[in-house]
Parts: C-alpha cells; sequence; structure tokens
C-alpha cells in the first residue's frame, strides 16, 4: 500500500492586476517570489518552491530512512518551451517582464538534482513535462517505482512559472484566460455556461509517498492508482467534446487501482471553466462514472499549471478533512453534481483528474480512509 | 562597507538552505565548499549578486577569481562601476 504522509501547497485566491501586457489580466500571484525577478537575479518558481520544501519535511526524510529506494521526481509542465514570442509589442518596463540572467538555472534537472540532493536522494532523480498534467502523470511514473523498481519512498514537487509574460500572451491569445476587459461581465468557473474560463496562478506543491514502514507519520491519503492517456484526436491542443482521453484515463485509473467506479463518489476536475474542457471532462465523467460530485480549484486560486494537479489533491484533503467538498465558484446555475454549493464529504475512494497541451490526459485515485 | 556582511547578505539571499554553509571569519577564507559549504551553483548565483551590486557590465566570460574571498572583493573593487554606502542600501539596489 501506498500512502501520502506529506503534501505542502502554495497557492493564493487574491488576485493582482496586470494592464501594460499584451493582454491585460488579473493573476494569482505570491509578489514577494518575484522579488528581483525583473532584474535576472531569481526565477520566481524557486522562490515559490522554497516555500513548499519545509525543513520539517527534510528532517522527516532524512530521519527517518526507508529499507527500499527512494526517488525524486520534478513536476516541471511546460518550462522548456516557454520563451519569448517575438508576436507582440513588448514593454520591457512591465512588471511581469524579467530576463534569465542565469540560464542553466532554469534547466529542470538541474534544479530537480539540486532539490533531490537536499532530501539526501541518491537512488532515482528524473524531471517531467506533460505541461499541465505534468503532477498527476508523474503518479504513473510514481507508481511503477513502487509497483515493479524496489522504492519506498518517492518524493514530488510540482510547479512552473505559471505567471509570466509568455504564459500570460498564450492563454490571452488563446482566450483561455478572462481577460481585463471582460471583467466583470465574466468570472472565473467551470461547467457554467455563463461564466467560462480562468486566471492564471501561481503554486507549487511538495508531497512525499511511501510504502508503510516503522517510523511513518500519519498518512493523509492512500494512493490507490494512477493512469495516464492520450486520445484520438489530430490537434495536439484541442480536447475531443467526448472526452474520450479523459475517459480512458479514468477508466484506466479505476482498472490499476483495483476501484468500481460506483465507489468513486467524490471528483477534483481539472475543471478550467473553457468551454472545450468543460465538454471534454463533463462527458467522461458521465460516461465513465455512477453518481459523484465534483469541484474545481481553478476558479479560486487560478489555474497553476503543471501543479494544478497534486496542489489541488491537496486542497481537497484538507476540505475533505473538514467535512466538505467545496462548491465550484461562480455557477450561475444550480447543480447538485458540478457542485454549486458545498457539499458533505463522504469517506473513501476520490478522484483527481488533469489534462496537459500535447494529448495528455491523467487520472489519480486517492482514498480517505487509511 | 563591510564585505564579508555583503557576500554572507547575497549568500542568504540565494542558497536555498542554510545549514551546511558557514559564515567568512575572514577574507582568506576560499570559496571552497569544505570551507565554506556552498556548492558551485551557490558561488555563482553569489558572484551574480554582488557584479550586479557592482554595476559589473555583463559578459559572456565569467572569470571572476575565487581563490579567496579577498580575490573576489579585489575583483569587484578594481571593476565596480557603482559602490554603495551600506549593505542594507546595496541589497536593495538589486530588485
Amino acid at each position: 500500500m501506498i500512502y501520502m504522509t506529506h503534501c505542502e501547497t502554495l497557492c493564493t485566491t487574491e488576485r493582482t492586476t496586470y494592464e501594460d501586457i499584451a493582454f491585460p489580466q488579473s493573476v494569482h500571484i505570491i509578489k514577494d517570489t518575484f522579488r528581483r525577478a525583473k532584474s535576472g537575479l531569481f526565477y520566481p518558481p524557486h522562490k515559490a518552491f522554497d516555500k513548499v520544501i519545509l525543513q520539517k519535511t527534510i528532517d522527516y526524510v532524512v530521519d527517518n530512512p526507508v529499507a527500499g529506494k527512494t526517488a525524486f521526481l520534478f513536476a516541471a509542465g511546460s518550462q522548456g518551451w516557454m520563451g519569448t514570442s517575438g508576436r507582440y509589442d513588448r514593454n520591457t518596463e512591465a512588471e511581469l517582464h524579467y530576463k534569465t540572467k542565469i540560464p542553466f538555472l532554469t534547466l529542470t534537472n538541474i534544479y530537480a538534482g539540486r532539490i533531490a540532493s537536499i532530501f539526501h536522494v541518491h537512488d532515482h532523480v528524473s524531471t517531467d513535462a506533460s505541461a499541465c498534467a505534468s503532477s498527476l502523470k508523474v503518479l504513473m511514473d510514481m507508481q511503477n517505482l513502487f509497483w515493479h523498481y524496489g522504492f519506498d519512498r518517492v518524493i514530488v514537487l510540482a510547479g512552473e512559472d505559471s505567471v509570466c509574460i509568455p504564459s500570460l500572451e498564450f492563454f490571452g491569445d488563446a482566450k483561455a484566460s478572462i481577460q481585463l476587459s471582460e471583467e466583470p461581465d465574466r468570472k472565473p468557473s467551470a461547467f457554467d455556461a455563463v461564466n467560462t474560463g480562468f486566471h492564471v496562478g501561481q503554486g507549487a506543491a511538495l508531497a512525499v509517498f511511501e510504502k508503510e514502514h516503522a517510523g511513518m507519520s500519519t498518512p493523509m491519503a492512500k494512493f490507490l492508482g494512477a493512469y495516464t492517456s492520450a486520445e484520438n484526436n489530430t490537434n495536439p491542443l484541442g480536447q475531443r467534446p467526448d472526452g474520450e482521453g479523459y475517459s480512458k484515463a479514468i477508466e484506466g485509473s479505476l482498472h490499476v487501482a483495483g476501484v468500481r467506479k460506483e465507489d468513486v463518489n467524490v471528483v477534483k476536475t481539472h475543471g478550467t471553466g473553457t468551454d472545450a474542457n468543460n465538454k471534454a471532462e463533463k462527458a467522461a465523467l458521465q460516461r465513465s462514472l455512477s453518481e459523484f460530485v465534483a469541484t474545481s480549484y481553478k476558479p479560486r486560486i487560478g489555474h497553476t499549471l503543471s501543479a494544478s494537479g497534486l496542489l489541488e489533491t491537496g486542497l481537497l484533503l484538507n476540505d475533505m478533512g473538514c467535512g466538505i467538498v467545496p462548491q465550484i465558484l461562480n455557477r450561475t446555475e444550480d447543480d447538485d453534481v458540478f457542485l454549486s454549493y458545498d457539499a458533505p464529504a463522504p469517506r473513501g475512494p476520490f478522484l483527481s483528474l488533469a489534462a496537459g497541451m500535447g494529448n495528455i490526459y491523467s487520472a489519480a485515485i486517492f482514498s480517505t480512509e487509511v | 562597507m563591510d564585505f564579508i556582511e555583503l557576500f554572507d547578505a547575497c549568500v542568504r539571499e540565494n542558497k536555498p538552505r542554510l545549514d551546511k554553509y558557514t559564515k567568512p571569519k575572514s577574507l582568506d577564507v576560499t570559496l571552497k565548499e569544505e570551507d565554506i559549504g556552498l556548492d558551485s551553483l551557490d558561488v555563482t548565483l553569489t558572484l551574480v549578486m554582488l557584479s550586479d551590486i557592482y554595476g559589473l557590465p555583463e559578459t559572456d566570460d565569467f572569470n571572476i577569481p575565487v581563490t579567496s574571498l579577498r580575490a573576489v572583493r579585489n575583483y569587484m573593487l578594481e571593476n565596480k562601476k557603482q559602490d554603495f554606502d551600506s549593505v542594507e542600501a546595496a541589497m536593495e539596489s538589486v530588485v
């Protein structure tokens, strides 16, 4: 059995507005992590990661060795391709415009190796670039390490440079993120007929998964299984409206977890709120599960890209610990499935979903019964 | 401005974990990991920040001598384009 014993998360519900960029919009940003970014001396994600890599977690890992091997997986999202597009007039004085003076710092594998060494992890280090699905996609890698390669502990770090000019241009150009000119008529929500889209958000998460051992701390959840799929789609940026990719991921995760679809009653959706995702994810859930309630955290904290899958799973665990599955903000219709109100949280298995550009759909099943 | 204090402030801004770091007691200390607990990445980041503080132009070459902290200080002072009265003012300059 695999347990999640730690899950530190970083996000904010507060928003800051940026008007002097190509696609003016507001974002969920943790300002102090951008200190000295403009001069190129710092890279904001690293400052954000510092806030989830807690000394107490390091001490726990170092002071409680496991019998088998330990791995460190860095779910780094789309960091590799983020660069300036040159398609838009650029205001280099804008607050969010910064250069990376020390480019090797952006190489995710070097950063991963550095953080792995802090945790004294010397058996396996790897990075993952599965876009916004990254932090759930690595859970499939994680289960393989546990089940087939003799690992007893896996540390997962998730996040990327979500709030930066190229990212805001990309999602602004795609009309996925809500533009300043559209506020306040358009609010972030998910699975809603009126409110669509999201704000981009900064976030990070660090989780420790391990097999049971003598010194193990009280688990937050049981990890039951994960699966990542693609769908039959020639457009790597598109989503099939019938939700084939999501369905294949959900059914794959149910199979490896050994869980019946009737037993999954809570879903943390990817829930970006875009028209395409609303159609695809809703169709898949209605086809592949029985009775469930679904929530989305993106209307609350923004789309934190690669961090979102694991980060939002941590938030749901906290909320379910308080007895609720929270409503999806800004729903304009009463809905007792894609929740327009807070619902009581049942105990037992729940499903987390994520999707990433490049035709990537990930599902993971956890249980609150430990 | 005390260079050891400035160096220390830059290290604290750059190094993710300070448990292995030992603040230099003199300018004669080397920048080797076994002496002050900074790895090569820590040293590079710290030197880039010091270069910014002293206004050293960015070049493709990054040849700051690292045989000792004194060598770093001498290089900075010989090539500086700006200076500050206090460590606090220096650190505020690298926004």
